[in-house]
């Protein structure tokens, strides 16, 4: 013979059950993806957008070097201080640069290898100065010609240094927008949490109506307690979308400056090609000038807009999406606090029940 | 239960069977088209054994090579350009391999790729024939330029005869270097070719001088006003393509095989061989792509027989529009090769009886990196040839200690 169990009682611990259980699911989706979130927003705030400041920077660097260095050659500087100190200045800031851009890497091992080939490059890049500087010494003037035309050929030319630039440019650009967009901070992600969190609010309000029909009592403190803590947990896991929208904006004034920084780099570099190819142009068109130098010169390029951002709103840009750290703390106390008051609403019902059948 | 039992051996069979695929790791110079080209050789020996082949490529092969080798983390296979770099290893870090049939090898390839031990070392990846002029068929020189003074007496006539270009970014002055290279070859013989090549022989030798000289003279005799700058400020892969302009910018041009893949598409092009200049035995200059052994993996050792293999060596230069060879006589026969061009190029680079190595290719980097600089120089100023050979001399004796590849010729 089976005992017969009261189906109010039956019906109170399966009300427990699920109110504690999607308590649980709730707690660990919201912890989750806030700290995946955080995760992500730090790695962009700490090495994705560092590096692609960072290669920006290194870029400009290398194009002021350059103009730097044509123009102490070409305007006769050189007798006395070589590429001279602003070259020197710049080079070492732009290897600098890259020295960054290798600690932050984004671009995985392919970055790893980009950034290791533009090493060698800029070492030939420097070698060939280096040889200008001591054939103008010596005053021979076609073959320090010759090392500057190599010089900006190693920075130039097919598969040479800007092209790799570019490349490393390009991977870590794809690598933060690939972080602002995919994983925890893809919009849809926020059903994972959102969801759980919907049904439990939907098990309250239908526990709450449950406990009026069956034992008269219009509201239940303790139900009501862990109501209102799930909606400020839901409000605090939401956050990471405020977050996460603050990162965005952060993109955008990045973006910005990166691309204003490129276009005074690019402007720089054809300044210093023109005067280079005017330059080695003047000295052997007598002669012979090969089929590689360009019949004539770059146009001088027109002024590039003032920039209207700067590297250091776009750095406080992804310190400000990460600065709610502490809601970490906050979120499992007040899913804990759902728990308990839930329980709190619950448990002296199903003990009214414990000894009936 | 048993059921149970079975999937989990089941799932843990495809959990492993997923995770533990086999890998190799290849380190070489290539990327890009380059790259395609050589995973396509090895695509085949990834199905047959499946085993996944973690290729990484890099210009910098060399330097990547020696700080695995230091770090005792060496790939299992390296492919290097140069067989005096590989040669380096034989004492220690390099494997002996075998797989590399007589069948399909000559004589002096197989000498060659012992890197002047009793051991095979290597197995070549693609090759290159050197010692050739190129011309545009539609300008074809007469057939007196095939011996040295119809040579200088073509370029006397014709204004300007060669397609000069010097610039190859870090490595600019190497065509120049293939040209004393050649010049060395053809008129002092390979005894003293392979001398030079290996370091017994100074700089300041009369045959060394002598090349440097006669290349001088051919300069001297194109004397086409500021000839010596506008091939200091051409990029090598530039020259030859002002065969094919209209007129035509120059009409000879002393290139490598590999130098068709710079010509515009469509072009009608033929070669002949570099002359003799002096009373010497007959003998091709040549390059070559070379893979050894860095690990003693099992399978490894099975890649490189694949390598070495017809099926493998026919990829690269069966593929659309390539320049590059192999020195596999199977390949050779089994007509891999169209037209009327690739199949004389290949048939020499895998039967011909005396093969030099590109004596750049055979120096020490340092030695190598002077000669390609000592080019410019002396392009710049060839009054200065005396200091040149000197410092190239200082170069030479200050590197007597490094190893190297003894035996440059097969």
């Amino acid at each position: 013979m089976t005992e017969k169990v009261s189906t109010t009682r039956r019906d109170l611990l399966r009300l427990r059950l699920g109110l504690l259980g999607l308590t649980v699911v709730v707690l660990a989706m919201s912890v989750w993806s806030f700290a995946a979130t955080q995760s992500v927003l730090g790695t962009v705030r700490d090495r994705t957008a560092p590096a692609v400041l960072d290669v920006a920077s290194a870029k400009a660097a290398l194009m002021q070097a350059h103009l730097a260095a044509v123009n102490s050659f070409v305007d006769g500087g050189a007798t006395l201080v070589g590429a001279g100190e602003e070259y020197t200045t710049d080079l070492a800031v732009a290897e600098q640069d890259l020295a960054r851009a290798a600690g932050d890497n984004a671009g995985g091992s392919t970055g790893s290898g980009e950034l290791q080939l533009i090493a060698g490059l800029l070492t030939t890049y420097s070698g060939w100065m280096s040889a200008a500087d001591t054939h103008f010494r010596e005053g021979t003037r076609d073959l320090y010609l010759t090392d500057l035309w190599y010089a900006a050929r190693s920075l130039y030319g097919s598969q040479q240094t800007l092209a790799h630039l570019e490349g490393l440019a390009s991977l870590q650009r794809k690598e933060l927008d690939q972080q602002l967009s995919d994983g925890w901070l893809n919009r849809w992600t926020v059903l994972a949490w959102l969801v759980p969190s919907i049904l439990l609010s939907l098990l309250l309000v239908y526990t709450q109506r449950y406990l009026w029909r069956r034992f008269g009592r219009r509201f239940n403190v303790g139900l009501i307690g862990a109501t209102a803590l799930l909606v400020l947990l839901i409000g605090a896991t939401a956050s990471g979308l405020v977050l996460a929208d603050r990162a965005h904006a952060a993109d955008a004034v990045l973006t910005s400056y990166v691309s204003n920084t490129d276009q005074r780099a690019n402007a720089v570099s054809t300044t210093a090609q023109r005067g280079l190819i005017l330059a080695v142009r003047q000295a052997c068109s007598p002669t012979g000038c090969g089929a590689t130098l360009p019949d004539t010169a770059p146009a001088a390029p027109q002024s590039t807009p003032a920039a209207t951002t700067t590297a250091a709103d776009a750095t406080a840009g992804f310190a400000d999406a990460t600065d709610l750290s502490w809601l970490l703390v906050l979120i499992p106390v007040l899913a804990l606090g759902v728990a308990g008051l839930a329980l709190v609403g619950l448990q002296p019902r199903i003990d009214e029940y414990r000894y009936r059948s | 239960m048993k059921r149970l039992l079975l999937a989990i051996a089941l799932v843990a069979g495809l959990v492993t069977g997923c995770s533990a695929r086999t890998e190799l790791t290849v380190l070489g110079p290539w990327s890009g088209a380059e790259e395609q080209s050589f995973r396509a050789m090895f695509a085949g020996f990834e199905a047959q054994h499946d085993v996944t082949i973690d290729y990484i490529g890099t210009p910098a092969v060399n330097q990547v090579l020696q700080a695995d080798v230091q770090k005792g983390q060496p790939p299992d296979v390296a492919v290097l350009s140069s067989p005096g770099e590989l040669a380096r290893y034989t004492a220690d870090g390099l494997h002996k391999i075998s797989g590399v049939s007589d069948a399909e090898y000559s004589q002096q390839w197989r000498t060659l790729l012992r890197l002047g031990t009793p051991d095979l070392y290597a197995v070549p990846v693609k090759a290159d024939l050197k010692s050739i002029v190129w011309f545009n068929k539609k300008n074809p020189p007469d057939a007196s330029a095939r011996s040295w003074p119809g040579l200088l007496d073509y370029t006397v006539r014709v204004k300007p005869a060669w397609c000069l270009g010097m610039e190859a970014f870090s490595t600019s002055g190497w065509p120049g270097t293939d040209w004393i290279e050649d010049i060395l070859l053809h008129q002092s013989g390979p005894d003293v070719y392979e001398a030079w090549a290996n370091g017994a022989l100074p700089w300041t030798a009369d045959a060394v001088r002598a090349a440097w000289t006669t290349w001088g003279q051919l300069l001297a005799t194109q004397g086409t006003p500021g000839m010596r700058s506008a091939a200091l400020l051409t990029y090598f892969g530039d020259a030859g393509k002002q065969m094919f302009a209209t007129p035509p910018g120059c009409h000879l041009e002393h290139q490598g095989s590999f130098a068709t893949g710079s010509y515009p598409k469509g072009a009608d092009y033929d070669f002949f061989p570099f002359p003799a200049i002096g009373h010497v035995p007959d003998a091709w200059e040549v390059s070559v792509n070379v893979a050894g052994l860095f690990t003693d993996n099992p399978l490894a050792r099975e890649f490189m027989t694949y390598l070495a293999g017809a099926q493998a060596q026919a990829v690269w230069p069966a593929r659309q529009d390539s320049s590059a060879f192999s020195v596999n006589q199977k390949v050779l026969a089994a007509s891999v090769y169209k037209g009327s061009v690739s199949p004389r190029i290949a048939a020499v680079l895998a039967s011909a009886p005396r093969l030099c190595l590109d004596a750049s290719d055979v120096m020490p980097a340092a030695m190598a990196d002077a000669f390609s600089r000592a080019v410019l120089e002396f392009l710049g100023d060839p009054g200065r040839l005396g200091d040149i050979l000197s410092g190239l001399d200082q170069v030479r004796t200050g590197l007597a200690d490094e190893a190297r590849l003894s035996a440059p010729c097969g």
